[in-house]
C-alpha cells in the first residue's frame, strides 16, 4: 500500500518536473511570441533601461551593428558579397562616395576635369593618408584598377570595368592586350587620368564601388596571402580603422580614422560588427543591448511591425520567377503569360514575406535608375504583367490548344533558405489554384547549385534575384540581350536587343530618347512575358532609438558612418 | 598488450588511408563548382581551375591529394575565405570549439556519472525516478531548444552570462554554450551508468566483496563502478568527438567562432580545402580517440586484452 502511494507520489513529481524543464524551454526560442503585447510594443525601454544615462554614466559613443556572416575577406579587389562589401566599405573610400541620395560626391578627390566628349576624366586628388602614413597617390589607383582586370587575378568584378567602358577593358580582361594598356594613367602622384572608350551616363555611381578603391602596391605585395587576416595586415584609409580581426572572425573592431577625408562628419568613436547567423538570437541580442541595428525575419518584422523603432527599408533587388524557354510548353507565350498573371503579389509580400517587401509589376525597380533632375524611372514608366486571374484563365484556356495537351507540369528551382521556399510554396499554390492542369514541383537546392543549373539552362523555371549593380536601368535590362551570361532563360527579341543596344550606343549623350529606349525595351519584356516579375525585397530593421543617423543607399544598404549615439 | 596496441594502431592508420580515398572520390562527385559565380565569364573559370589545380587529370589531382593531405597542407580556401591559407584561418578557430567540447564533456560525464550512480543506488526510490527523468527529458529536448532557452534566461533576463560569445570573456561567454552542449552527454552517460551499475551491483561478486566485508565508497568505485564504465566508455567516445568538432546549432546560436558550421558551408560553397581538411581532422581525431578508448578498455578491463591477445596469437 505504502509503496503503491510512493510509486504514485514519484511518478506525480517526474510529472511536474517534466513540465517545468519545458515549459522553462519551449517559449523561450521566441521570446517575443511568449510575450505579452505591451512588452512586444516597448522592447527597448526594458533593455536600453540598465544602461540610460540616468544612472551617471555616459554610454560609449561605439555603434554595434551585427553581419549575417562572416566576412570573405578585407580585400577590396576580392570583396564580391554584399558582408565583405559592407566591412570592406567601412574601412576604404574611393574617388567618390554615395551618401543616402544615391547621389556621387568626390571622395578622395578634389575635383575632376572632364573633357568636352566625356571620355577623359582627370582627377586632382585630395592629401588622404593611409593607416601606415603613405600618402594615396595616383599610382596606387593603378596598380588596383589593373589588378581587378588582370586575367591571372580573374576577378568577378572586372566586369565593372566593362560596363563603365574603361578604355581597352575588354581587350585587357581577356587577355589580348597587357593590363598596362587599360585607360588608367598616373601622371603624377597626385593627378589620375581615365580613359573611357564611350561616355556612360551613371559612371560616376560605379566608380564609388569597393573594386575601384585605390590599393597600396607596396603593402599588398609584401603582405602576400595574409592580406587582410589581421589589423597588422590590413591598409585602409576610409572613415574607420581595423582595430581587432582575425580570418572569418565573428567579431570586428574599428576605430575612427582620424586622418580620415571626411574625418568631421564621422561623429562615433568606433564601430563593432557581431556575426549573428540565427535571427532569433539576433533580435535578442538586439533586445539586450548588444547590438543597435537588427535585420528581422519575415515573423519578427510582422511581430515589431508595431514598434516604434521597426524601419522597413526598401532594397533594389528584385525576385522574379525565370521560365526557361528552351522548355517546350515555356516557349508557347499564352502559357507564359498564363502563368505570369496568376499569383496574387500583393497577398505574397502582405502574408507571406511581411517585411516591407512590394509586389513588382516590373523589372527595373524604384530607386535603382534615377534621372538627373531627381525622377525615379519606375514613377515614369508604365507598369506590366498585374496579376489578373481572370486573364490568366482565358490565356490557359488558348494554351492546350496550341500546346496538344491540357497537363502540364513544371519543375521549379529555389534556393534553400526559409523566405524562399516560403515564397516558392506560395506560388506553387496560387499557380496550381488557379491554372487548373499546371503542376508545379518545387525542387529545393543551395543557392550556388541553383544558379549553376540555371547557368546551364538546365531548369524549367526559378524563382531567382537581381540586385542592380549600378544606377541604371541597363542594370536589369542587359540581362535580357540576346547571349547575355545572365540570360538563362534564353528568352531573344530582336526589337528588344535594338533598343536596348541603341541606349548603350547611339542615344548615349540624348537622355530623353535614351529613356524612352529603355522604357520601350522594359515592354517588350512584359509583353513577351520573358520573366514574370514577383516582388521587390525590402529589409525590415530595428534601431536603437539612441542611434541616430543611420542611412541607407537607394538601393538598401546601411550606411553607418553618419551614426550618432545619443546621450 | 604490446601486440595489442601495435594492431591496433596498425587498423588505424589503414582506416585513414580509406577515409582519404573516399573523401577525394566523395569531392570529385560532389556536385557544383566553388567558380559558378554570375559575373564570372568562362576564361575566368578556366584561370581560377587551373590556379587550383582543378584541371588536372584526376589522377595528378589525386597525388597532388594525397600527398597535400598527409603533409598538412591543405591549401587556400576558394570561397569561404578567399585565397587564405586553411591553416591560418582554422588555428583560431578549431581550439575554440575544442574548448568548449572538452568542458562539455567533462561537465556533461560528471554530472551523468553523478546521476547514473544516485539512480543505481537509490533503486526505484524516487531519486531513481528523478534521474531517469531528467536523463530522458535530456536526450528528448533538441539542443536549439535548450540553447535558446538558456540564452533567454541566464543571458537575457538574469543577464549572469553573455548571450553571444565574445573573444574578450573566452570563459564566462563559454558557459551557455558549455551547458546546452553538455546536456545530451549527461543524459546519455547517466542512463547507461545506472542500466550497467544496476546490472553489476546484482552479480554475484558484488555479493561476494559485500560478504568480505567490503561496502561503501570502496566497493562502488573499486567493484562495482570499474566494470560498469566499459559500456559507458563506449557511448562516451563517439560523443567527445561529436562535441570536440563543434556543434552546428549550438554554435550558430551563441555566435561562438567555432569550426561547427564550416563543414556545411564548405560543402555548399564547394570550397573543397576546408572541406578536405575538416573531414580530416575530424576523422584523424576520431580514430584516435577510438585506439585510446580501445587501449583503456584494456587498462580497465584485463580480459579483454587477454582474449583479444590470445585470438590474435
Amino acid at each position: 500500500m505504502q509503496s503503491k502511494a510512493k510509486k504514485a507520489l514519484s511518478l506525480l513529481l517526474a510529472l511536474a518536473l517534466f513540465v517545468a524543464l519545458t515549459a522553462c524551454a519551449s517559449p523561450s526560442p521566441s521570446p517575443a511570441t511568449s510575450a505579452p503585447a505591451g512588452e512586444t510594443a516597448a522592447p527597448t525601454e526594458s533593455a536600453a533601461a540598465p544602461e540610460s544615462p540616468s544612472a551617471g554614466e555616459t554610454r560609449p559613443n561605439i555603434l554595434h551593428l551585427a553581419l549575417e556572416g562572416e566576412a570573405a575577406t578585407l580585400d577590396t579587389l576580392k570583396a564580391e558579397d554584399t558582408i565583405a562589401l559592407n566591412v570592406t566599405g567601412s574601412l576604404n573610400v574611393g574617388l567618390y562616395i554615395r551618401d543616402a541620395d544615391g547621389v556621387p560626391r568626390l571622395a578622395l578627390a578634389e575635383s575632376v576635369d572632364k573633357s568636352d566628349d566625356n571620355l577623359v576624366f582627370t582627377y586632382h586628388l585630395k592629401d588622404a593618408v593611409w593607416s601606415n602614413g603613405d600618402p594615396v597617390t595616383a599610382h596606387d589607383f593603378v596598380f588596383s584598377w589593373r589588378e581587378l582586370a588582370d586575367p591571372a587575378n580573374a576577378l568577378q568584378y572586372s566586369i565593372l570595368l566593362r560596363t563603365t567602358a574603361v578604355l581597352n577593358a575588354d581587350e585587357v580582361i581577356d587577355g589580348e592586350l597587357p593590363k598596362e594598356e587599360l585607360g588608367i594613367t598616373a601622371i603624377d602622384d597626385k593627378t589620375l587620368e581615365v580613359r573611357f572608350e564611350r561616355p556612360i551616363p551613371y559612371v560616376e555611381t560605379a566608380l564609388a564601388m569597393g573594386s575601384f578603391f585605390p590599393v597600396n602596391e607596396a603593402f599588398y605585395k609584401a603582405q602576400g596571402d595574409q592580406y587582410g587576416t589581421s589589423p597588422e595586415t590590413t591598409l585602409s584609409n576610409g572613415a574607420f580603422l581595423l582595430k581587432s580581426y582575425q580570418p572569418s572572425a565573428t567579431f570586428i573592431e574599428m576605430v575612427k580614422n582620424p586622418d580620415y577625408v571626411f574625418a568631421d562628419r564621422i561623429s562615433v568613436d568606433g564601430l563593432t560588427y557581431q556575426v549573428v547567423k540565427d535571427s532569433q538570437q539576433a533580435v535578442l541580442a538586439y533586445e539586450n543591448g548588444d547590438i543597435d541595428v537588427v535585420v528581422l525575419g519575415g515573423e519578427q518584422a510582422e511581430l515589431y511591425s508595431d514598434a516604434p523603432e521597426f524601419t522597413p527599408v526598401l532594397t533594389g533587388a528584385l525576385w522574379y520567377l525565370s521560365p526557361n524557354v528552351l522548355v517546350p510548353g515555356l516557349d508557347n507565350l499564352n502559357l507564359r503569360k498564363a502563368l505570369a498573371l496568376s499569383f496574387d503579389k500583393e497577398a505574397l509580400v502582405k502574408t507571406v514575406l511581411k517585411d516591407g517587401s512590394v509586389p513588382a509589376d516590373y523589372i527595373v525597380t524604384k530607386l535603382t535608375h534615377i534621372t538627373a533632375d531627381g525622377a525615379d524611372f519606375r514613377d515614369l514608366t508604365k507598369p506590366f504583367l498585374e496579376v489578373n486571374k481572370e486573364l490568366a484563365k482565358e490565356y490557359w484556356q488558348k494554351a492546350p490548344e496550341e500546346l496538344g495537351v491540357s497537363e502540364v507540369s513544371f519543375t521549379l528551382l529555389v534556393e534553400d533558405n526559409e523566405a524562399t521556399i516560403n515564397a516558392s510554396q506560395y506560388l506553387q499554390a496560387q499557380i496550381q489554384e488557379n491554372l487548373p492542369g499546371v503542376t508545379i514541383t518545387i525542387e529545393q537546392m543551395p543557392k550556388k547549385n541553383r544558379v549553376e543549373r540555371m547557368a546551364a539552362h538546365d531548369y524549367e523555371l526559378a524563382l531567382t534575384r537581381w540586385g542592380p549593380d549600378y544606377s541604371d536601368a541597363t542594370t536589369f535590362l542587359d540581362l535580357f540581350l540576346t547571349g547575355s551570361t545572365y540570360n538563362y532563360g534564353s528568352w531573344s527579341n530582336a526589337e528588344f536587343d535594338r533598343l536596348e543596344k541603341s541606349a548603350s550606343d547611339e542615344l548615349i549623350n540624348d537622355i530623353p530618347a535614351r529613356l524612352k529606349a529603355l522604357q520601350d525595351a522594359e515592354q517588350i519584356i512584359g509583353e513577351d512575358a520573358a520573366v514574370f516579375p514577383v516582388y521587390q525585397k525590402a529589409n525590415a530593421y530595428l534601431i536603437k532609438p539612441y542611434v541616430k543617423g543611420i542611412e541607407f543607399t537607394t538601393t538598401g544598404t546601411l550606411i553607418s558612418r553618419y551614426a550618432v549615439i545619443e546621450q | 598488450m604490446r601486440a595489442y596496441i601495435l594492431k591496433r594502431a596498425a587498423i588505424a592508420v589503414l582506416t585513414l588511408l580509406l577515409i582519404v580515398l573516399i573523401l577525394f572520390v566523395l569531392m570529385t562527385f560532389l556536385p557544383g563548382s566553388p567558380f559558378n559565380d554570375e559575373r564570372l565569364s568562362p576564361e575566368q573559370i578556366a584561370t581560377l581551375r587551373a590556379r587550383y589545380g582543378l584541371d588536372q587529370p584526376i589522377l595528378v589531382q589525386f597525388w597532388n591529394f594525397m600527398k597535400n593531405t598527409f603533409s598538412g597542407d591543405f591549401g587556400v580556401s576558394y570561397a569561404i575565405q578567399k585565397n587564405v591559407p586553411i591553416s591560418s584561418f582554422l588555428s583560431s578557430r578549431l581550439p575554440v570549439s575544442m574548448r568548449i567540447g572538452g568542458q562539455a564533456i567533462l561537465l556533461g560525464t560528471f554530472l551523468g556519472l553523478i546521476l547514473g550512480i544516485v539512480a543505481a543506488l537509490k533503486h526505484n526510490t524516487i531519486w531513481d525516478t528523478l534521474c531517469t527523468v531528467l536523463s530522458v527529458v535530456g536526450v528528448s529536448i533538441p539542443s536549439y531548444v535548450f540553447a535558446l532557452g538558456l540564452s533567454y534566461l541566464f543571458g537575457f533576463k538574469l543577464k549572469w552570462f553573455p548571450i553571444l560569445y565574445q573573444d574578450a570573456l573566452p570563459f564566462q561567454s563559454s558557459v551557455l554554450a558549455t551547458v546546452a552542449l553538455s546536456l545530451f552527454t549527461m543524459a546519455s552517460i547517466a542512463r547507461f551508468t545506472r542500466t550497467e551499475l544496476l546490472e553489476v551491483l546484482s552479480s554475484d561478486y558484488i555479493l561476494f566483496a559485500q560478504s568480505r566485508g567490503i561496502d561503501g565508497f570502496r566497493l562502488i568505485a573499486r567493484h562495482a563502478l570499474r566494470n560498469a564504465l566499459i559500456p559507458v566508455v563506449t557511448v562516451l567516445a563517439p560523443l567527445v568527438v561529436g562535441l570536440m568538432t563543434g556543434s552546428l546549432v549550438v554554435e550558430r546560436i551563441f555566435s561562438v567562432p567555432g569550426v561547427g558550421q564550416l563543414l556545411v558551408e564548405g560543402i555548399q560553397a564547394n570550397d573543397y580545402s576546408v572541406v578536405t581538411a575538416l573531414s580530416f581532422v575530424y576523422s584523424l581525431l576520431y580514430i584516435a580517440i577510438m585506439l585510446v578508448v580501445d587501449i583503456l578498455y584494456g587498462v580497465i578491463d584485463p580480459r579483454i586484452r587477454l582474449a583479444k591477445g590470445a585470438s590474435q596469437s
